[in-house]
C-alpha cells in the first residue's frame, strides 16, 4: 500500500473517520444530539463533494481491489445525497421515538462507507466485505427502537433472511473462485470467458443472482421488504428503501457485466423473468394495502421490477450499454422521490406520535391540516405514477425506452401497464389528502423541524429538477456508465 | 494411505455428528455432536496442511460460538424440544424434493466443475517453503487483501457497537409491553421497579 | 517407523510425567496450604503423609458410582473427561529439549508435535476445556452447578481474550506462533526471556490463566459458601476424582505454557548451565509456578464477580491491548 492508494478511497475515509467521532462524542452529549447531527451531516456533504472533487481520475488503488472512476463517483455521490437526507429527517423522528442516540448517525455512516465499496470495488472479496458492512449496518438500524416489538421483528427478519442472503451470494462466488482460482472482477471475467459458458457458470450466476435478489428485494425473494420497512423506523426504511437498493443495483451491474458476462444470455432471461413476477408482486399487493408506509414498501419491489426489466435489457443489448445508464438515472430520480414520501411519513409521525398510524385513513384531510405536507406528498406520488414533469416520470421514460432499444417491446409495455396500474394506489393517497374528511379531529401541530424541512424541500427540488433538466444528470449517468465499459 | 484412512475417520465423524445434531430432539446432545463435528472440520483441515484453518475453525467455531449457544441452552432451560405445533406441515414433505436436488447439485459441482489450479500458485509444499500457512495468510492479509480485512475491522466494529445498542440497559427509556406499535410505553425505569 | 516409535515414547514419556506429577503436586499443595495457615497438613498416611494422595485415589475408586436420577446420564458421563484431553493435547505441543538431538543413532526432536500455529491452538482448546465444566453443571440438572457452570463459562471467555491479547505483543517479538520457535527466541542468558520485555503481557496471562483454571481468588464456579461445589456438587466419587485431577492436569500444562512462553522453556537461565538436560529445567520451572498458583490460593480471599469481570474487561483488556500497541510500535521503529 502506498499513499497513493488512499486517494480513491478518501470519501469513505472520511465518513468512517466521522462515525468514529460521533462514537466517541457520544458518551458526552446528555440530551441534545445536534452535535453529533451536525458532525454526520457535515461528513457526507464532506465525502460527496470530494467525491465530485475527484472526478475525472481514474485509478486503481489496494492491488485493484476498488477503483477510483465515474462510476463509482456517481454512486457515492448518489449515496452521499441518500444519507444526508436521511440524517436531515430522523433526529425530530427519533426524539419522538424517545431513542435519540448518536450511535444512529454512526451505523448510517457506516453503512454508507459499505454501499460505497460496493459500487466502487472491482473485486468479489472487496465487494462482499463491502456488502456486509452495509448488511450488518442495516440489521441494527431496523432495530434501533429495541422497545418496539415490530422495530425488533423488522431488525430480525432483515437479519435472518439477510444472512441468508449473504450466504447463498458467498456460494457463488466461491464456486466462481473454484473455477477461475481468482477474485478479481476482469480476471474472473476474462477467465470464464475463455472457458465458455457452462452449467456450473449458470449455476454460480443464478447464486449471485439468488442472494443479490434478496438484498434488493426482487419477488420471490422480496417477503421480508414490508414487514421490514414497515417495522423499521421510518427515516430509516426511507434509506432502505433507496440506499442498499441503489448499492445493489451498483454492484449487479458491475458484477453480472465484467464477471459474468460469459451467461448473459442466462441472466438476462432470468432477470427478465424476475422482472415480471416482481413489478406484478409489488404493484398487486400494493393495490390491496391500507398502511400508506406498507404500500410504500410494496411499491419500491415494483421499482425494482421495473429496474431488473433495465438490467434484463443490458444483458440483450450486448455492446449497447443505453440501458445502464437509464438504471443509472431512473436510481438517482428515485433515490430522491421515495426518499421525499418517506420524509413525509416521518412529519406526520412526529405530528401525532400516537394517533398516527401510517393508514391511509390518517392522511384524510391533510390537504387542510397542513398544505404544505400535502402538496409535496402529492408532488413525490405524482413522481412514483411517473407523472410528466417529474423525475420519475423521465426515469420510466428512458428506461423503457433503452428496453424498447433491446428489442423487448412487449417487456416495455407490460411494464407500462403495471406503471398504470401503479397510478391507482398512488393517487389513492392524494385523494384521501384532498378530498376525505377526517373522522377523528387531530390536534394542533407544531412547527416542522429545520432539517426536516430541509430534507422534503431538497427532495422536492430534486424531483422537479431532475424531471424538468434531466440533462445534467443523464450526462452524469452517461459518462460515468459510457466511461467505464465503452 | 494413513491421511487417505483419516480423511475418512474425520469425515465419517463430522457427517455422522452432524446427523446427531438434526435428529437429537435434546439440545445439550445435539450441542455436543455440533462441537464433535467442527473438530472433526478441524481434523480435515489438518490433513489438508491448512494448520491455521484448523485451529482457527477449533477457537472461533466450536470455542467461541457455540459456546455462545451454551449459554443460550443453559439460560432457557431447554431440556427436550417440546414437540410444537409446526406452521407449515407440508414443508416436510419438501425435504423429499428439496434433498434430493441438493445432493444431485453437490454432485454435479464436485464432480462436474473444471476447478482451476490453486490460484497464485499456493501450493503445500510453496507454502512451507515461504515459511508456513501462518506467514503466508498473514502477509497476504496485510499485503493484498488489506483493504477487506479493515473493511472486515468495521464489521466488527458495527457489530460491537450494536450488541451494546441492543443490549446496554437505560434509564428513562420507554419500553412497549403489550401493544404492537408504540402506544402503552412506558419508562423503563418504571418497568425494573414493578416488576 | 522408528520416527513413530520415537514419537511414542515421547508421548508416553511426556504424559507420564505429567500424570504422574499430580499426585504428588495435589498432596504439596494440602502440605502448602497447611503451612500457610500455620497448620500440620496432611501427616498420617506414610512419612509426612506423603501417601495422602494415593490414600485419596484409593479411597475414590472404591466409593460408588453415583449418578443422580434427574441428571443428563450421557452428558455427565463425558464432562469430566472433555476438561483434560484438551490439556493433553496442549502437552504435545511444549518442546522439552533442543530440536535434532542425536539418541541411539537417530535424530530426534525432543518434542511431540511443532505445530506452526502453536500458541493458537493452546487458546482454541483452552476454549473448548469451557465444556468440561459448562456440560457437567447442566447435566447434573442442579441449581448450585448450573449457575456455577454458567459463572465459570462466562469467566473463561472472558478471560480468554484478554489472555490471548496479551499474547500478540510476545508473538510479534518472535515472530512466530511455534512453541519451538519461541524458545529458540529466548535462547541465551536469563535477560534475554521474554518475560522482561513482555511483563505486562505475563502478569496479564499469570492472572487471567488463574481465571481460566478456575482457581482461588478466582474460583467463583465453585464458591463454597454459595454454590456448594459448583458444577461438581453432584459428582461422587472417581467422577468427582477426575475433575480434580483435571484441574491439576490443567495447572501444569498451562504453568509448561508459560515457562515456555516467558521464561525460556527448557532452557537453562545462564547459558554455562545448559549441561543439565532441558527437561529438568523445565518440570523445575513448571514446579515453580505451581507453587505460585498455590501461594496465591491459600494467600489471596476470593474476588467477588462483579469484581472479577471488572478486571477482566475493564482492567487487563485495555492493558493487554496498550501493550500490543506499544510493543508494536517499538518492533516498528526499531
Amino acid at each position: 500500500m502506498t499513499t497513493q492508494d488512499l486517494i480513491p478511497i478518501i470519501p469513505e475515509l472520511i465518513l468512517v473517520l466521522a462515525a468514529c467521532l460521533v462514537l466517541v462524542v457520544e458518551p458526552f452529549l446528555k440530551v441534545d444530539k445536534t452535535a453529533n447531527v451536525a458532525i454526520a451531516l457535515t461528513a457526507l456533504l464532506a465525502s460527496g463533494v470530494v467525491a465530485v472533487g475527484l472526478a475525472g481520475r481514474e485509478q486503481a488503488a489496494f492491488t485493484n481491489m476498488i477503483v477510483l472512476n465515474e462510476y463509482a463517483i456517481f454512486f457515492k455521490v448518489l449515496f452521499a445525497a441518500a444519507g444526508a437526507l436521511t440524517v436531515m429527517m430522523s433526529p425530530r423522528y427519533l426524539e419522538a421515538s424517545g431513542r435519540h442516540m448518536g450511535e444512529y448517525y454512526a451505523l448510517l455512516l457506516f453503512a454508507v462507507v459499505g454501499m460505497d465499496v460496493m459500487a466502487a470495488s472491482r473485486d468479489l472479496i472487496a465487494f462482499y466485505v463491502g456488502l456486509e458492512l452495509m448488511a450488518v449496518s442495516s440489521y441494527l438500524l431496523a432495530g434501533f427502537l429495541r422497545y418496539q416489538v415490530r422495530s425488533n421483528e423488522a431488525a430480525m427478519k432483515y437479519f435472518l433472511t439477510g444472512a441468508f442472503a449473504s450466504a447463498i451470494t458467498l456460494y457463488g462466488i466461491s464456486l466462481v473462485y473454484g473455477m477461475t482460482g481468482a477474485t478479481n472482477y476482469e480476471q474472473v471475467g476474462a477467465s470464464l470467458l475463455a472457458s465458455g459458458d457452462s452449467l456450473a457458470v449458470g449455476l454460480a450466476t443464478a447464486l449471485v443472482l439468488v442472494g443479490m435478489g434478496f438484498k434488493v428485494s426482487v419477488a420471490p425473494f422480496h417477503m421480508w421488504t414490508p414487514d421490514v420497512y414497515q417495522g423499521a423506523p421510518t427515516p430509516v426504511a426511507a434509506f432502505f428503501s433507496v440506499g442498499p437498493k441503489a448499492a445493489g443495483f451498483s454492484a449487479m451491474l458491475m458484477v453480472f457485466l465484467t464477471v459474468f458476462e460469459v451467461s448473459s444470455p442466462t441472466w438476462s432471461v432470468l432477470f427478465i423473468v424476475l422482472a415480471i413476477l416482481t413489478m406484478f408482486v409489488g404493484n398487486a399487493f400494493a393495490l390491496t394495502q391500507k398502511n400508506v408506509k406498507r404500500m410504500l414498501a410494496y411499491s419500491s419491489i415494483a421499482h425494482v421490477g421495473y429496474l431488473l426489466a433495465g438490467l434484463g435489457a443490458l444483458g440483450r443489448s450486448g455492446t449497447d450499454l443505453v440501458a445502464g445508464e437509464s438504471i443509472l438515472f431512473y436510481l438517482a430520480a428515485y433515490t430522491f422521490m421515495n426518499l421525499g414520501a418517506f420524509g413525509i411519513l416521518a412529519y406526520l409521525k412526529t405530528q401525532q406520535p400516537a394517533t398516527f398510524k401510517y393508514s391511509l385513513a390518517d392522511f384524510a384531510g391533510l390537504g387542510r391540516r397542513s398544505p404544505w405536507a400535502a402538496v409535496l406528498m402529492g408532488l413525490f406520488m405524482f413522481s412514483l405514477t411517473g407523472m410528466p414533469g417529474t423525475a420519475g416520470f423521465v426515469g420510466k421514460l428512458y428506461l423503457f425506452s433503452s428496453v424498447v432499444k433491446a428489442d423487448l417491446a412487449w417487456l416495455a409495455v407490460i411494464a407500462v401497464l403495471f406503471s398504470a396500474v401503479s397510478a391507482y394506489y398512488y393517487l389513492r393517497v392524494i385523494v384521501y389528502m384532498f378530498f376525505r374528511e377526517p373522522e377523528v379531529e387531530y390536534a394542533t401541530k407544531e412547527p416542522i423541524s429545520g432539517p426536516l424541512a430541509a430534507s422534503l424541500a431538497l427532495s422536492a427540488v430534486g424531483v422537479v429538477v431532475i424531471g424538468l433538466l434531466p440533462a445534467w444528470v443523464l450526462d452524469a449517468a452517461q459518462s460515468s456508465f459510457g466511461n467505464f465499459f465503452g | 494411505m494413513a491421511e487417505k484412512l483419516l480423511f475418512i475417520v474425520f469425515a465419517a465423524f463430522a457427517v455422522a455428528g452432524a446427523l446427531g445434531v438434526i435428529t437429537r430432539s435434546n439440545v445439550v446432545h445435539g450441542l455436543i455432536l455440533l462441537v464433535f463435528t467442527f473438530i472433526n472440520v478441524a481434523g480435515i483441515f489438518l490433513l489438508t496442511q491448512a494448520h491455521f484453518l484448523a485451529v482457527i475453525q477449533i477457537l472461533v467455531y466450536a470455542g467461541a460460538i457455540l459456546v455462545l449457544f451454551a449459554f443460550v441452552v443453559m439460560f432457557l432451560n431447554l431440556r427436550e424440544f417440546q414437540q410444537e405445533e409446526q406452521f407449515h406441515r407440508g414443508q416436510k414433505w419438501a425435504v423429499v424434493v428439496l434433498a434430493p436436488v441438493m445432493l444431485a447439485e453437490i454432485v454435479f459441482v464436485v464432480t462436474a466443475v473444471t476447478w482451476s489450479s490453486v490460484g497464485d500458485g499456493f501450493t503445500p509444499e510453496a507454502i512451507a517453503a515461504q515459511g508456513g500457512n501462518v506467514m503466508v495468510l498473514g502477509e497476504q492479509l496485510f499485503t493484498k487483501m488489506l483493504l477487506p480485512f479493515e473493511i472486515a475491522s468495521l464489521i466488527l466494529l458495527v457489530g460491537m457497537v450494536g450488541a451494546i445498542l441492543l443490549a446496554a440497559k437505560e434509564d428513562g427509556e420507554s419500553v412497549c409491553l403489550r401493544e404492537w406499535d408504540d402506544d402503552d410505553c412506558v419508562s423503563a425505569s418504571l418497568v425494573e421497579r414493578e416488576v | 517407523m522408528t520416527d513413530f516409535i520415537f514419537l511414542l515414547i515421547k508421548a508416553i514419556l511426556w504424559v507420564a510425567v505429567g500424570v504422574g506429577m499430580v499426585p504428588f503436586i495435589i498432596y504439596f499443595e494440602r502440605k502448602f496450604a497447611g503451612f500457610f495457615q500455620s497448620r500440620m497438613g496432611p501427616t498420617y498416611a506414610g512419612p509426612w503423609g506423603a501417601l495422602q494422595s494415593f490414600g485419596d485415589m484409593a479411597k475414590l475408586l472404591s466409593k460408588e458410582d453415583l449418578i443422580p436420577d434427574w441428571a443428563d446420564k450421557p452428558v455427565f458421563r463425558i464432562a469430566p473427561y472433555i476438561l483434560f484431553v484438551p490439556a493433553f493435547i496442549t502437552m504435545a505441543l511444549i518442546p522439552f529439549g533442543p530440536m535434532g538431538v542425536e539418541i541411539f543413532g537417530h535424530t530426534v526432536d525432543l518434542v511431540i508435535a511443532d505445530f506452526d500455529a502453536g500458541v493458537i491452538m493452546f487458546l482454541a482448546l483452552g476454549s473448548v476445556a469451557v465444556y468440561g465444566i459448562v456440560f457437567a453443571g447442566w447435566a447434573s440438572n442442579n441449581h448450585w452447578s448450573l449457575l456455577g457452570s454458567l459463572r465459570s463459562g462466562a469467566q473463561m471467555v472472558s478471560y480468554e481474550i484478554s489472555m490471548g491479547l496479551s499474547l500478540v505483543g510476545l508473538i510479534i517479538l518472535s515472530g512466530s506462533l511455534s512453541f519451538v520457535d519461541i524458545v529458540d527466541a529466548q535462547a541465551g542468558n536469563f535477560w534475554n526471556w521474554y518475560f522482561i520485555p513482555q511483563i505486562v503481557g505475563f502478569v496479564i496471562f499469570y492472572v487471567s490463566s488463574i481465571a481460566e483454571l478456575n482457581r482461588a481468588p478466582f474460583d467463583l464456579a465453585e464458591a463454597e459458601q454459595e454454590l456448594v461445589a459448583g458444577h461438581m456438587t453432584e459428582y461422587t466419587g472417581m467422577r468427582w476424582g477426575l475433575f480434580m485431577f483435571g484441574e491439576y492436569v490443567n495447572m501444569v500444562v498451562v504453568s509448561a505454557v508459560i515457562v515456555t512462553l516467558f521464561f525460556g522453556g527448557w532452557r537453562a537461565p545462564i547459558e554455562a548451565l545448559n549441561f543439565i538436560p532441558g527437561f529438568i529445567w523445565l518440570v523445575g520451572k513448571v514446579l515453580f509456578f505451581v507453587f505460585m498458583y498455590m501461594w496465591i490460593r491459600w494467600t489471596l480471599p476470593r474476588y467477588r464477580y462483579n469484581q472479577l469481570m471488572d478486571i477482566g474487561w475493564k482492567l487487563f483488556l485495555p492493558l493487554a491491548i496498550a501493550n500490543l500497541a506499544v510493543t508494536a510500535l517499538i518492533v516498528s521503529v526499531n
